[in-house]
């Protein structure tokens, strides 16, 4: 698995948002070229990598993003689009008439408390447009959010029955809105409800980076099923690719260590690097029992989020 | 080289960060990409360390700590942890 981040231009502006520490003060180019685009789906075809997750910003806003999904789906990949819905009517003529199966977009919605019933009104419409090629995804950046209304989405515009739920997580460099790990039993319990409503409805849910096993209540882990086989071991080197050619281990683990690509960078030699890189944050976890945990014992869960750990390190004080 | 650290106020190296977890300490040094494991007793030095005392009072407040094991046998189990901090740089005397 790899991101290519292709711009770092955004039409929203999510407190959230993981992709601060690159966008601030033109510290990356605008767009990925196309030199450094073709690099790098060779890169993904030496990696033996068979999709094409294209991210940003808003992807959608690179000047030349049907070229570069062209390119992709000629060279016999699928593509992921992670976008924000804001696409412009040219570009969602174009993925419309995309195959269903060459490409899917992992749509992060507009919560309705955020209240802008423009922007809401577009991503509505594609929805509309692409329908079965929309995965509806969800950061949970508050303890106060509510996640009822995707399934709701899901039912009225027809969408992919499967719903990615990822948790915000801090950045090293920046303010961002996140989860604080102290709400985490809390929001593990509204996933709980949330999961017995999907299933009612045959919606599927996934976990992104970032969950640990001691957030949902023992008794629910039947519930839960495959979905806690791996929660707890989730935070690896994603492998972004940024628009100058260097690739971070993850967003908010970008000012750790970069890696510029070239011909012969490969995912395996990469997650390698960057695995050592983090290997000095691996004996704790993100709560001061972790240590004692059975899971973080048994190798069941790696204690969490590795830039919420980084957090948690104290420094020398001025005396 | 180890410096003598008597009467003198010690301190945590650069580089070097640490996460108190409910039974260790956890020291991270970025320069050497290492990391150290410290469980208790020698956790209590690292956190008097931490809050500036310099070795006479760490070893004051170590015989405290420890007050069930003999008092030689603290005031080694002190100097030779600060020593081996020290030659690993993840304390310095100033």
């Amino acid at each position: 698995m790899s991101n290519l981040s292709i711009t770092t231009l955004c039409n929203k502006r999510c407190a959230y948002c993981f992709a601060g520490d690159t966008r601030h003060e033109d510290r990356l180019p605008i767009f990925m070229s196309e030199e450094i685009y073709a690099k790098a789906l060779d890169y993904l075809s030496l990696s033996g990598i068979k999709q094409v997750r294209l991210l940003g910003g808003e992807p959608t806003l690179h000047p030349s993003i049907i070229p570069m999904m062209d390119k992709a789906i000629k060279k016999k990949f699928s593509i992921l689009l992670f976008s924000n819905g804001l696409i412009k009517k040219e570009i969602l003529n174009y993925i419309e008439k995309i195959a269903v199966g060459d490409l899917t977009i992992l749509l992060n919605t507009i919560h309705p408390l955020e209240n802008n019933e423009k922007l809401a009104k577009q991503q509505r419409l594609t929805m509309q447009t692409l329908s079965s090629k929309v995965k509806l995804g969800i950061n949970i950046f508050n303890r106060r959010q509510e996640y009822g209304y995707l399934l709701d989405y899901i039912d009225k515009y027809n969408l992919m029955r499967e719903v990615r739920l990822g948790i915000s997580h801090p950045l090293l460099e920046q303010k961002n809105e996140y989860l604080h790990p102290k709400f985490y039993s809390y929001i593990g319990r509204n996933i709980i409800s949330f999961l017995a409503e999907a299933k009612k409805r045959q919606i599927k849910l996934g976990f992104d980076c970032g969950f640990v096993p001691c957030m949902f209540p023992v008794e629910t882990y039947n519930l839960l099923g495959d979905m806690m086989k791996n929660t707890g071991k989730r935070c690896n080197p994603i492998l972004d690719l940024l628009t100058d050619g260097t690739f971070i281990s993850c967003y908010p683990l970008n000012n750790l260590k970069k890696i510029k690509i070239t011909e012969n960078t490969t995912s395996k030699n990469l997650i390698k690097e960057f695995k050592a890189e983090l290997s000095i944050y691996s004996n704790y976890g993100i709560y001061n029992y972790c240590t004692e945990c059975a899971f973080f014992k048994e190798k069941f869960c790696t204690g969490g989020c590795t830039a919420m750990k980084i957090r948690r390190l104290r420094k020398k004080q001025p005396r | 080289m180890i410096q003598d650290l008597t009467h003198k106020k010690i301190v945590i190296g650069d580089n070097v960060s640490w996460v108190v977890n409910d039974n260790n300490i956890v020291i991270v040094c970025k320069k050497t990409k290492e990391q150290f494991i410290i469980n208790y007793p020698e956790a209590a030095i690292w956190d008097l360390i931490s809050r500036h005392s310099d070795l006479t009072m760490i070893i004051k407040k170590m015989r405290i700590i420890t007050h069930k094991t003999g008092i030689k046998k603290v005031d080694k189990l002190t100097k030779k942890t600060i020593q081996f901090w020290q030659v690993k740089k993840l304390i310095k005397a100033i």
